[in-house]
């Protein structure tokens, strides 16, 4: 079941309501059900999967904890991710005969449990978390629902305390959840759904726009994936509040980040510090300092563009933030230094803006390989972006504006993304309205929201772009 | 405490009361909301229930922004309201109208629809009827049909909204077969899942003996579920403000596709042919749910088909880069695709596995459409021209059931309202009655139909026409049958206003007449007003239209109908009730005697004489429908001449006698038609 489906809605009517209305002691239980009602939901078939990965981290859980082994954590965590790296073999064998192997289409969300599942016996290995006894436990934390599919990938000992607790929903949290929901689903229907439709048409034939429009193509596509993922998050952290969880954050205004190692520690944060986390401390931790750096932020970057997707062009888009990242980390002081003796000190804000977008154009430019499967094509897209025509053909910017279509759904991903970005979002989603000024902000905020919403928003017209990861 | 502050407050209270009121009134405006929905009933509760509302929420709850929110819902539905009245009264020239209805599951026709929608490729009229079926032009759409013998559901190519009524495939389907009841569903858009819906809900109804369904290579295998009604196809189809506002944004154009049309099932980028084109290889969880989707859909259809009692033909249209290699050229060219990522014959090749699976019949258009000598795709329109529709047709027939007897031929062009066909003397010519707006008109044509003459032209009724036997006047009724004041007339027919009225007086009313052999006499039914409203039961008259002299053959306490003379002018057949039904008697003109043939608990109707006197053409409804009999009264025995679930009646045999021309009425056609008849072998 996907977030943008009438089914969803009711699902979500009906788990609260059963939720609010049983025993406190049966809620885990209850949850658990839902969640694998939600997952079959999508595809029954994929139940086996779960139910394994659920069993093997249970029952290595158990054992990591009362035999400390290094070969005991390495054969569990291979067990554990054994059906993500089939399918990410399938995947490779696919991309590399240029076939679909029949029945290697990734199931969902199993590379986000996956990733929980080895967080929770690495913590058990290093003594963060206590192991669970009880199989319904590990259970509702792989398929707690709000979070199973596409994250935020929690970490053991935040969710598990918290599935243990289950109280009944407050008003409050209920009703800034729901405002939390609203924004999500507009983020998703009526943002990243409209500006797909803008970036297929220009990156789903590239031969055919000029550089100006690529690039174009490029930061919508840039600014739909961002929406498309932060209205699912929004929209999985709104529901987890529902039912009194807290889930970590995934996106802290990515987009205004000053430089890329910023960026970073703002995008799908729960993936980075999974990785960092999970990958590269560790690593890190036992290896020389200088290499290590390199080579180990190299690693986790590719490994996180596998993770994506086990074809050349993830891992070309992981390896060039790789770089990009260490890059940025070596010059943050010469450019610290450069900034300095320009600007000595002052117009900090226009520096941060410059940065900001600097940054943004970078990052665009690397959801080429995100977008354009084939690595020539994608090569040929960067080409073109930085050859001279790019100055030449700007005018042809203004003829795919003449759509008015096109021109309302950028101007509106814009507007909100600098409402958003202002944080008034924030402010309306996590207060009650008191004096007149905020009860106004709160109407117009949440009117725009649902009638946009209604008139343009096409529930379940387009599925999210994480969860095909 | 002063007065004053003792007053405030109730003073207060009645202040805010006011103001609640006046909020409710300009949020639930009676006037908009009789505007809106023309009920006086909702125009006074709503204001109500929305005064309570805000009544209850602004006095009782613990909470202002209840109260808040709950105004700015009814405001924001409120404005709707008003911006809808405002748009749809005043600016009505930008009013976009919608062509369906949204059912559950699936959409249909609107009902009672006459537009005409041109291109610059075609211009073709689309009518339906009170149920949504499309009907051709003439035909009243209060017809309704409720029963079928052939059903066909598709999409677009087969709604065919680019051409006529007459040109639809399953109109030719018909025409080669024209005593079976061909009902077109064909909706645009529509896919297996939404087109099982449809039958399920609706389609089975008709109880089909055959159930024809068509597939595409995009509609049918991408998003194989019933199209998903978001909350604003709500909206828009019930607000003509909503659809124009969504008009450039919910709705694409062709003309801003990438090619200037539609290339479904191929997409300019590659994720979308990955999970919607059937002929791209590379799969996805996508296409992969879509076309087990499309394999159950078709499981589930033929079983509801089956236990319905009917039987499912499946047939393939190609997609014009499948029969054309320029339109596949421009589109591997231009979203670039390699021609090796493509299997141009994928849905061919599952389609043929599925139905063999479920031992279905299988009809691919694929080569019949490369091999046809004309185009049968439009240059930018993706649907079929009408020689696509025509090969279709061919196609089609090639596997539709066989009868033993062959089938009765169509002779009228146009397919609404042609009723009482009867040859002249010499067997050359037709005289037969057609509507022509609203109004029957008297026509003649040549055996083929063609050269059709219009004899009548003026704005009364003129029906049921007779030839006389040398062929120079024209006998009919005029006048508007539902009034019961019809009257008989006699017109010269190279002079058709040359008349002589036979049903002489203001209070004396005739109907269907017919001559004599020797053209003496006339013989008609002829009834009385006995007062403003009531009228005498008709009866048999004959008049000798040299003396003008009358006689009564029938009595008039009971009803007779429709008299015929015998070939030797000295019998008269025709109908008469004398208690629940209508019967066929025969009058010995000389003797009076007056002799009943059938005797059947159902009705007969629209006798008539074989050429040598020995049988006796009629229709009957012993099974609910009207069909063709014949009385042999040589020996007294009856023989069946049509059985089909349409009606046919008016019949008459051509002066050789080796034919019976009659009107029909299948489904929504109506037409004359023709069957051969041997005398040695009538069927059984």
């Amino acid at each position: 079941m996907i977030f943008n489906s009438y089914a969803f809605i009711v699902f979500l009517a009906v788990t609260l309501a059963v939720y609010n209305l049983i025993p406190s002691n049966f809620r885990a239980l209850f949850l658990l059900i839902a969640g694998y009602f939600f997952y079959a939901y999508s595809d029954w078939h994929n139940i086996p999967i779960l139910l394994g990965v659920t069993f093997s981290t249970f029952l290595f859980g158990k054992a990591i904890a009362s035999r400390r082994k290094h070969l005991l954590l390495i054969v569990a965590i291979v067990i554990t991710i054994s059906p993500l790296l089939l399918w990410k073999i399938g995947q490779l064998i696919g991309t590399v005969s240029n076939r679909t192997v029949a029945g290697f289409i990734i199931p969902i969300g199993l590379s986000f449990y996956t990733l929980q599942a080895v967080g929770y016996l690495l913590d058990v290995f290093w003594q963060r978390v206590k192991p669970m006894n009880r199989l319904p436990s590990i259970a509702l934390y792989l398929a707690f629902f709000p979070i199973m599919l596409a994250g935020p990938i929690e970490r053991a000992g935040r969710l598990l305390p918290q599935l243990d607790s289950m109280p009944r929903t407050k008003q409050t949290e209920a009703y800034f959840a729901i405002k939390q929901l609203f924004w999500g689903f507009f983020c998703k229907l009526v943002i990243a759904d409209k500006l797909a439709i803008i970036s297929s048409d220009i990156l789903g034939k590239p031969e055919q726009g000029s550089a100006a429009i690529l690039l174009v193509g490029l930061i919508v596509y840039s600014l739909q994936i961002y929406f498309d993922f932060y209205g699912y998050t929004t929209i999985a952290i709104a529901t987890a509040r529902l039912f009194g969880v807290q889930v970590m954050a995934n996106f802290k205004h990515p987009f205004l980040a000053p430089s890329l190692v910023e960026f970073w520690h703002r995008w799908h944060i729960s993936l980075t510090t999974w990785f960092r986390d999970y990958v590269y401390l560790p690593i890190a931790y036992k290896c020389r300092p200088i290499y290590s750096f390199t080579v180990v932020v190299l690693l986790v970057f590719v490994l996180s563009g596998i993770w994506h997707g086990a074809s050349p062009n993830f891992v070309i888009w992981g390896g060039v933030h790789g770089v990009l990242y260490i890059v940025g980390r070596w010059t943050v002081e010469t450019r610290r230094h450069l900034w300095q003796s320009v600007l000595h000190g002052k117009f900090q804000k226009l520096r941060r803006g410059i940065q900001a977008i600097f940054v943004f154009l970078l990052v665009s430019l690397t959801w080429v390989f995100f977008t354009v499967p084939r690595v020539e094509d994608a090569i040929t897209v960067l080409r073109r972006i930085f050859s001279w025509d790019i100055f030449l053909s700007f005018s042809t910017i203004g003829r795919m504006f003449m759509r008015s279509d096109y021109l309302s759904y950028i101007s509106c991903a814009i507007l909100f993304f600098i409402i958003d970005s202002l944080g008034i979002i924030r402010v309306v989603v996590e207060t009650v309205p008191m004096s007149k000024t905020e009860i106004i902000r709160e109407l117009v905020v949440v009117n725009s929201l649902a009638v946009l919403m209604l008139l343009i928003g096409d529930i379940g017209s387009r599925s999210f772009i994480y969860l095909r990861f | 405490m002063d007065r004053t502050d003792q007053k405030t407050p109730v003073f207060n209270r009645r202040y805010k009361l006011l103001i609640l009121l006046l909020i409710s009134l300009l949020i639930a405006n009676p006037a908009i909301l009789f505007l809106l929905t023309r009920n006086i009933l909702v125009s006074i509760f709503m204001p109500v229930l929305v005064l309570v509302i805000f009544y209850f929420s602004y006095f009782y709850s613990r909470s202002k922004l209840v109260t808040i929110y709950l105004v700015n819902l009814f405001a924001i539905i409120s404005f709707f309201g008003y911006a809808e009245v405002i748009f749809t009264n005043n600016f009505h020239d930008y009013v976009i109208e919608d062509l369906y209805i949204n059912k559950q599951g699936y959409y249909f026709n609107k009902p009672n629809l006459n537009k005409r929608f041109e291109d610059k490729e075609y211009a073709a009229d689309y009518l339906t009827n009170c149920q949504g079926y499309r009907i051709p032009s003439g035909q009243d759409p209060q017809d309704k049909v409720d029963t079928a013998d052939w059903l066909f559901i598709g999409d677009s190519f087969t709604q065919g909204a680019q051409v006529n009524f007459e040109q639809l495939y399953t109109t030719l389907v018909y025409k080669r077969n024209p005593n079976k009841i061909v009902i077109n569903t064909g909706i645009s858009g529509a896919g297996i899942a939404e087109e099982y819906n449809y039958y399920h809900k609706e389609g089975y109804l008709l109880k089909s003996s055959l159930v024809a369904l068509q597939i595409c290579s995009f509609n049918d295998f991408m998003n194989v579920e019933p199209a998903r009604r978001a909350f604003t196809d709500y909206l828009a189809h019930y607000s003509n403000f909503i659809r124009f506002l969504l008009q450039g944004f919910k709705y694409q154009n062709a003309a801003q596709l990438p090619l200037g049309r539609w290339t479904e099932p191929f997409q300019p980028d590659l994720q979308s042919n990955r999970d919607y084109n059937i002929f791209y290889r590379e799969e996805s969880l996508k296409k992969k749910t879509d076309l087990e989707l499309f394999r159950r859909y078709l499981r589930i259809f033929n079983d509801e088909i089956k236990k319905q009692g009917s039987r499912l033909i499946v047939f393939l249209i190609p997609t014009k880069e499948q029969v054309e290699i320029g339109c596949f050229q421009e589109v591997i060219t231009a979203f670039q695709i390699q021609p090796n990522e493509l299997d141009m014959l994928r849905p061919n090749k599952l389609l043929r596995q599925f139905t063999d699976e479920l031992d279905i019949t299988f009809v691919d258009m694929l080569e019949p459409f490369r091999s046809a000598r004309s185009d049968v795709f439009f240059d930018d329109d993706e649907h079929l021209t009408i020689s696509g529709h025509e090969v279709l047709a061919e196609e089609l027939s090639k596997v539709m059931p066989k009868e033993p007897t062959p089938p009765p031929i169509l002779l009228s062009k146009e397919y609404a309202g042609d009723r009482y066909p009867t040859y002249s003397s010499d067997g050359t010519m037709i005289t037969y009655q057609s509507p022509i707006n609203g109004k029957m008109e008297i026509f003649l044509a040549n055996q083929e139909f063609n050269n059709n003459k219009r004899l009548t032209a003026n704005n009364v009724n003129e029906c049921h026409p007779m030839m006389s036997r040398d062929g120079a006047r024209l006998t009919f009724t005029e006048g508007d049958p539902e009034t019961f004041q019809t009257k008989v007339q006699v017109a010269d027919i190279n002079d058709i206003n040359k008349r002589i009225i036979i049903t002489k007086g203001d209070d004396v009313f005739g109907a269907i007449p017919c001559f004599s052999p020797d053209d003496k006499f006339l013989a008609y039914a002829e009834w009385q007003r006995i007062s403003k409203t009531q009228y005498s039961n008709p009866q048999i008259v004959t008049v000798n239209l040299t003396t003008n002299e009358k006689r009564y053959l029938t009595k008039a306490d009971h009803e007779s109908w429709r008299p015929v003379f015998s070939p030797d002018g000295k019998r008269l057949a025709y109908i008469a009730k004398y208690q629940k039904q209508f019967d066929l008697y025969l009058c010995q003109i000389e003797s009076g005697r007056e002799d009943r043939i059938t005797w059947t608990p159902f009705d007969e109707w629209d006798p008539h004489f074989s050429p040598d006197g020995r049988y006796i053409v009629y229709s009957a409804k012993p099974d609910g429908n009207w069909d063709l009999f014949v009385y042999d009264l040589k020996i007294g025995e009856t023989y069946r001449l049509t059985r089909s679930k349409g009606d046919e009646w008016d019949a008459s045999f051509s002066p050789t006698g080796d034919r019976v021309i009659y009107a029909g009425r299948f489904g929504l056609i109506e037409g004359i038609y023709e069957k051969r008849f041997s005398p040695d072998k009538p069927s059984k």
